[in-house]
C-alpha cells in the first residue's frame, strides 16, 4: 500500500472531484455549450437560411463561431469565482493546512476543467458553423490562423477561470468577484484610453483584455502583440493572480 | 499529545484567549470546559492551524499542524458541523478530504456506517438535521484514523441515544490510547464524559483537574428539618440555620448514615435532602467571573 499524506497532485485530484461532485458544476456547463453553440451558429444559420448573402465576408474566417464569447465569459467567470465562495473553507483548509496549494490546485483544477470544455466549444461550435454554411455553398477553411484564434478564445475562457478563482480568494464575496474579473476586461481598457496617446500606445497592447484579443482574433492587428507573447502575458498575468491569492489566503484567519 | 503553550489571541481589542497554557495527554478524554465566549472555538482553531495567535504556539506531537505530512491521519478536527458544502452529497464531502491524503475510498464508507449515517450518504448535507451534520463532521474527524481527536461542542444538536453513543465512542478512542480533546460549556455533560477538565474563563485558564478531584472538592451536603436541632449537631458535623430553629445542614455524612445515626438516638427527622453541590455548581462558581454575557437580573449564583 502506498502511504497516505498530501502530495500536489492528490490536492490537484481532489479539487477536480470537489467540481465535479456539484451538480452546479454540470449546470454551468451545459449552459455555457448551449449558449456558445446557439450563439455561435446564428451568422452561420443566416447565410444558411439566405438571410445573409452566400459570402464569407459577411461571417468572417472563423464562420461567427465566437459571437457568444462575451456570454461564454460571464458563465466562465461565476463558475469560477462560486467555486471558490461557494466552498466552506475551514474543512479544506484543516485537510490542507499549506493554503497555497489549495489555492494553486483549485487555479488548476478549474482552469483546466474550463480549457477542455472551451476547446470543445470553439471548435465544435466552428464545425457546426463549417457545416451550416457548406449547405449553402460557402467553404469555411480550417486554416493555421483559425485554429489559433479557436484555441485562443478557449485559453482566454481559461485565464477568465483563473482570474475568477483568485478573485473569489481575495475578495471572498462572489458578487464582489466577479465585477472584479468583469472589470478587468471592461473597465481597464477604457481607463487605458484616457491615459495620454504616448503611454497608452506602450501599455494598451499589454493589458489582459488586448493580450487575450492578440490570441482570440483570427486577424490581428499591427499594433497587437504576436500570439505567443500575448500567450507568454496572460500566463503571467494569470501566475501573479495566483500568488496574490496565495498570499492574501497564507496570511488571514479562515 | 496537544501542547498549548502560553498562547494569546486577539480581535481587536477584544482578548480571546490570554496567555494559556496546558497540555493534552493520550490515553484519556480531556473536557475543555467554559462559557459561552471563554474562547475554546479560538484556542481549537489556534491548534489546527485555521487562526494565528498573536502569541504563543500550540504543537502536534512537537509539530506544528502546518508542519503535518498528513494531518488528516494524526489529527481529527470537527469544529463547524455546519462549514460543508449544503449540496455535495455527504459521500463525496468525505471523498475529496480523503482524495486530498491519498485515503482510500473504501475507508469513507467505513466512517459513514460507523456513525451511522450508511443510508443517507448519498444525501446533501443542506437538508440534514443538526444531529446528522455532527455525525458527518465526527465521520471527517475519524476519516484518517487519527491519534488525536479535537471535537468542538460535538454533542450539541444530538439526541439522548446519540449523546451516549458519542460518549461510548471517545472513551473506546480514549481506551485506544488516542489523546481525546472535546469541548462543551456543559460541566453536566463533561462530568460523563471526561476524566480529565481543562476548565477556560475570559481566554484564561481557571482549572486543571480531573474529574475525580473536582467532585472530591464539592461534597453533598444534606438539608434537615427536626425538632432536636441541637441533639443532631452534637452528633454530626454541620450548622443550624440562623433563620429557622428545626433546620441544619450537614456536611460531610451521607443520608443513610444521618437517618440511622437519627433513629439510633432517638432523634425525629421531618425533612433529609440531599443539596448536593453539583459539579454543576462547582464550575459556574469557578467561571462566574467570567461569564462575558450575562443576562440581565439573572446574575445569582
Ligand atoms: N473571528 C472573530 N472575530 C472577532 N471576535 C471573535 C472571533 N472569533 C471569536 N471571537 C470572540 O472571541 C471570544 C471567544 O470566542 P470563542 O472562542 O468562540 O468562545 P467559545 O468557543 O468558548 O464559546 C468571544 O468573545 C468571541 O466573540
Ligand atoms: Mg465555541
Amino acid at each position: 500500500m502506498t502511504t497516505t499524506g498530501l502530495t500536489l497532485p492528490r490536492i490537484v485530484s481532489a479539487e477536480q472531484r470537489r467540481l465535479r461532485t456539484l451538480r452546479s458544476t454540470w449546470w454551468f456547463a451545459t449552459s455555457a455549450a448551449v449558449l456558445t453553440v446557439a450563439i455561435g451558429v446564428f451568422p452561420a444559420i443566416g447565410v444558411a437560411a439566405g438571410a445573409l448573402p452566400a459570402d464569407l465576408e459577411n461571417v468572417g474566417p472563423l464562420g461567427g463561431a465566437l459571437t457568444g464569447l462575451s456570454i461564454t465569459e460571464l458563465i466562465v467567470a461565476a463558475f469560477a469565482v462560486l467555486a471558490v465562495t461557494a466552498e466552506p473553507a475551514a474543512a479544506t483548509f484543516t485537510a490542507v493546512p499549506r493554503r497555497a496549494s489549495v489555492v494553486v490546485a483549485r487555479a488548476t483544477a478549474t482552469g483546466a476543467a474550463v480549457l477542455a470544455l472551451s476547446l470543445a466549444l470553439t471548435f465544435g461550435t466552428f464545425a457546426a458553423a463549417h457545416l451550416l454554411l457548406s449547405s449553402a455553398g460557402v467553404d469555411l477553411p480550417l486554416t493555421a490562423g483559425v485554429a489559433r484564434s479557436l484555441s485562443g478564445a478557449a485559453v482566454y475562457l481559461s485565464f477568465v477561470a483563473v482570474l475568477g478563482v483568485a478573485a473569489g480568494w481575495l475578495l471572498r464575496g462572489a458578487v464582489a468577484a466577479i465585477a472584479a474579473v468583469l472589470s478587468v476586461f471592461y473597465l481597464l481598457p477604457v481607463v487605458g484610453l484616457l491615459l495620454p496617446d504616448a503611454i497608452a500606445e506602450a501599455v494598451l497592447p499589454w493589458l489582459p483584455s488586448n493580450a487575450a484579443a492578440a490570441l482570440r482574433d483570427p486577424a490581428p492587428t499591427l499594433e497587437m502583440l504576436t500570439p505567443w507573447i500575448a500567450l507568454t502575458v496572460l500566463a503571467a498575468y494569470a501566475v501573479g493572480a495566483v500568488l496574490l491569492a496565495s498570499a492574501a489566503v497564507r496570511r488571514r484567519d479562515v | 499529545m496537544l501542547d498549548i503553550e502560553h498562547v494569546t489571541k486577539r480581535f481587536g481589542k477584544h482578548t480571546a484567549v490570554e496567555n494559556l497554557t496546558f497540555g493534552v495527554r493520550p490515553g484519556v478524554v480531556t473536557g475543555f470546559l467554559g462559557p459561552n465566549g471563554a474562547g475554546k472555538s479560538t484556542t481549537m482553531r489556534i491548534a489546527v492551524g485555521l487562526t494565528r495567535p498573536d502569541a504563543g504556539k500550540i504543537l502536534i506531537n512537537g509539530r506544528p499542524y502546518e508542519k503535518l505530512a498528513a494531518p488528516l491521519n494524526e489529527v481529527g478536527v470537527l469544529l463547524d458541523a455546519r462549514a460543508v458544502h449544503p449540496r455535495r452529497s455527504a459521500y463525496q464531502h468525505l471523498a475529496v478530504l480523503a482524495t486530498t491524503h491519498g485515503i482510500p475510498l473504501r475507508r469513507v464508507d467505513e466512517v459513514l456506517g460507523l456513525v451511522g449515517l450508511s443510508e443517507v450518504a448519498g444525501r446533501r448535507p443542506g437538508g440534514f438535521s443538526l444531529g446528522m451534520s455532527q455525525r458527518l463532521g465526527i465521520a471527517g474527524a475519524l476519516l484518517g484514523d487519527p491519534g488525536i481527536v479535537i471535537l468542538d461542542e460535538p454533542v450539541n444538536g444530538l439526541d439522548p441515544e446519540g449523546i451516549r453513543w458519542v460518549r461510548r465512542l471517545l472513551r473506546g478512542l480514549a481506551a485506544e490510547g488516542r489523546t481525546v480533546f472535546l469541548s462543551s460549556h456543559l460541566m453536566s455533560e463533561m462530568a460523563l464524559t471526561a476524566d480529565r477538565l481543562v476548565i477556560i474563563g475570559r481566554g484564561r485558564l481557571v482549572a486543571d483537574v480531573t474529574t475525580a478531584e473536582l467532585t472530591a472538592q464539592h461534597r453533598p451536603a444534606l438539608r434537615v428539618r427536626t425538632p432536636k436541632a441541637v441533639d443532631l449537631l452534637a452528633l454530626v458535623p454541620g450548622a443550624a440555620d440562623p433563620a429557622d430553629a428545626q433546620l441544619v445542614t450537614i456536611t460531610d455524612r451521607s443520608a443513610e448514615a444521618v437517618a440511622e445515626l437519627a433513629a439510633r438516638h432517638q432523634i425525629p427527622l421531618y425533612e433529609l435532602t440531599p443539596v448536593r453541590q453539583s459539579l454543576e455548581d462547582a464550575y459556574l462558581e469557578l467561571t462566574h467571573d467570567d461569564v462575558e454575557y450575562t443576562l440581565e437580573g439573572s446574575t445569582s449564583r
